[in-house]
């Protein structure tokens, strides 16, 4: 259980005690068990675990597309678990960018319009749109490629267009599942720059999930999930068992 | 609504994505659509809207005693119509009824059946009896306000007029479908046919064939197309006998015996617009008809068409039973759609995480629907215009031909709307649904 909130303004992300249980039939299964965590605004987190500890369900409530059964969560104050469906996307569409290990493009839209589609949503008049999408494709050297198919470009210019996609909304957070999973190690290194500056210049509040050491150690703060709960290894006493880091992808 | 126009280019790209499902799902429905545009245009034939008459029209009735009516045709012992002495008066009677002078308009009608040709003895293209110079057709006589009492549409040139008549010009409206045998459908206004040996110049063609309820002449009703259509007062000239007279007393073998005769064929029919018309009109029947002890009834459009009511027709449950079938053809379209909202999960999951409520999905899936549901409603009416033709050419179980109506149209249009996007609504539904960490997740 992680509570370190040092600012004394309203922090982006703070759970308390969330738990969330998946049911199948008969049988549940405790993805989180009692997780709390408060991340301040502008803060690097890097979530490290084994597969099926719980990052990417930590992600996905964190993110508002998983609804849990308790605890709390406030995102930049607000209580999402008064929030209705519409509230709830809305809330996502503007304060939250995501992005997934396989980058999750739209296959028969090109790179325009894939970074287009949160703006939509959004309901930006369209000369506003168009100079959004404009801007953050030419800040991550991808204007050349505004209208090709994600098919046509290779794994790292894919992840750049999914992460263009997360910026172009302006989110305040921004929350990455396995970033650089289906990277090469140059690609990977490349947008684990890229989210670096992004966090550094922009003040954007970045959680990342990561099985990878070398890009967790960029980050502000490293915490570890183990069986739904999280834990911060800098809280951890001296000689206590610390899962082993997992091997990458 | 702000996102219609965009999730129309979404569902348009969706559906050139998958072309093979998608193209299933028009197959389906536009083949239901034309199942059941078959039974539904023979309800329409049947028991379509009627056009909108003058609220003034009336038919004078006047009484005669069943008993001692008989068929016109010799040795026939078969019992008259029922409608038969409601509908029809004498020759004579008819005389003492067009001399009023009261009703806007008034027409008398009957029919007959007489020999017809192009002129110049070419030959009738139909085959029907392609090597006589002439066919016998159903020839109506009617006076020229026929055309305008009852919305007769022209499809070339115009009826006689009342000069025409008046100067006892040779003039006649042709049938839609005697113009097509004798002039290949071309406009033949102004050419001559012969009729009884006698030559005609057609004035106009009438666009449309008779409806199964002809208000003018039940007797006419159901089938027996009229083919060309002459002024009443030609009938003294052709000395043409009514095609089913009913006699109260023997008749003669001359024409002029028949006109003079108490066997009744002409129907009558006026319009009285005021009510001052109908009022005088009355005291002038009351006065001409009742001073000599004859039963009369002037008897309006609506008591017309409840007296003359189509019976009921097996084509009613037929109609139900394709559109139950077509229905049902939205349940394989429903089970298709829910197979193309599992295989489009992931792409849902990514829309649902960028910040599309439910919903928009919901929304966008329907709209795809309609999309698919228009192609399909699109195709299915235009399979129906060859589909009509075929049934007219090859099954034709009326003389009275199967026709592709604009409210036909707009009725398999709509039904197959209708179908396509109410199948969409569970799939919908169900894909709005879809929790996007499910999918993100297997991604």
């Amino acid at each position: 259980m992680i509570d370190d909130a040092t600012s004394a303004e309203t922090p982006m992300l703070r759970m308390r005690d969330v738990r969330k249980v998946y049911r199948a039939g008969l049988v549940e299964t405790e993805a989180l068990s009692g997780a709390t965590l408060t991340v301040s605004k502008g803060e690097f987190v890097a979530i490290m675990g084994p597969s099926g500890s719980g990052k990417t369900t930590f992600l996905s409530v964190a993110g508002l597309l998983d609804d849990f059964q308790g605890g709390d969560y406030l995102l930049d104050g607000e209580d999402v678990r008064r929030l209705n469906d519409r509230r709830l996307s809305r809330l996502r569409n503007q304060k939250i960018g995501f992005i997934f290990q396989s980058f999750n493009l739209i296959p028969d839209l090109d790179v325009f319009d894939n970074v287009d589609v949160p703006l939509r949503y959004r309901g930006l008049p369209a000369a506003d749109r168009d100079r959004r999408i404009e801007e953050t494709l030419s800040k991550l050297g991808l204007v050349a490629r505004m209208r090709h198919l994600p098919g046509q470009l290779s794994g790292g210019q894919q992840q750049r267009v999914a992460i263009a996609r997360a910026l172009a909304g302006r989110p305040q957070l921004l929350l990455a599942d396995e970033p650089t999973g289906n990277l090469d190690s140059t690609s990977a290194r490349q947008i684990m720059d890229l989210l670096a500056r992004i966090n550094a210049e922009e003040g954007m509040t970045i959680v990342m999930v990561t099985h990878d050491h070398e890009f967790a150690a960029r980050a502000h703060r490293r915490l570890h999930i183990l069986d739904g709960t999280l834990i911060d290894p800098r809280a951890v006493p001296a000689g206590s068992h610390m899962p082993a880091a997992p091997a990458r992808g | 609504m702000r996102l219609i126009p965009y999730h129309t280019r979404l569902a348009w790209r969706s559906l050139r994505r998958d072309p093979g499902l998608s193209a299933t799902i028009v197959i389906v429905l536009a083949v239901a659509a034309c199942i059941f545009s078959t039974a539904l245009i023979h309800y329409l034939r049947l028991y379509g809207p009627r056009p909108e008459l003058s609220p003034g029209l009336h038919q004078v009735e006047i009484g005669v005693d069943d008993r001692t009516l008989r068929l016109a045709f010799v040795g026939s012992t078969a019992a008259p119509s029922r409608l038969a002495p409601h509908t029809r008066v004498s020759f004579s009677n008819y005389q003492v009824l067009a001399a009023s002078g009261i009703p806007a308009r008034q027409m008398a009608t009957f029919r007959s059946r007489l020999w017809v040709a192009s002129d110049g003895g070419a030959a009738i293209s139909t085959g029907i009896v392609s090597s006589e110079l002439a066919c016998a057709r159903n020839a109506r006589f009617v006076d020229a306000a026929f055309f305008t009492m009852f919305s007769q549409r022209l499809r070339w040139g115009s009826p006689w007029s009342r000069e025409d008549e008046v100067a006892d010009r040779p003039r006649v409206v042709l049938g839609r479908r005697l113009n097509e045998d004798l002039f290949s459908g071309d406009d033949s206004t102004g050419q001559t046919v012969r009729i009884d040996g006698r030559p005609y110049v057609v004035s106009g063609v009438l666009a449309d064939d008779a409806p199964v309820n002809a208000e003018w002449d039940p007797a006419a009703a159901g089938g027996g197309q009229d083919a060309v259509y002459l002024p009443f007062a030609d009938q003294q000239r052709l000395q043409a006998w009514p095609e089913t007279p009913y006699y109260l007393t023997p008749v003669g073998p001359h024409h002029e015996e028949l006109l003079k005769s108490d066997a009744v064929f002409v129907t009558f029919w006026v319009d009285l617009v005021t009510p001052e018309q109908r009022a005088a009109y009355q005291r002038y029947l009351a006065a001409e008809l009742g001073r000599r002890g004859l039963r009369y009834r002037l008897r309006d459009l609506a008591d017309w068409r409840e007296m003359v009511k189509i019976p009921p027709s097996v084509i009613s449950f037929f109609t139900l039973l394709t559109l139950i079938i077509f229905a049902g053809s939205g349940l394989i379209v429903a089970r298709l759609l829910l197979a193309k909202g599992l295989v489009r999960g992931d792409e849902l999951g990514v829309f649902r995480a960028l910040g599309a409520p439910r919903g928009a999905l919901f929304w966008r899936q329907i709209i795809e629907a309609t999309l698919l549901s228009a192609i399909a409603a699109a195709l299915g009416t235009l399979l129906a215009f060859p589909q009509a033709a075929f049934y007219n050419r090859f099954v034709r179980d009326n003389d009275i031909p199967l026709r592709m109506s604009w409210l036909a149209v707009a009725l398999i249009f709509a039904a197959t709307m209708a179908v396509g996007i109410g199948s969409a609504l569970y799939p919908s539904w169900i894909a709005s649904r879809r929790r996007p960490t499910m999918t993100l997740g297997r991604a």
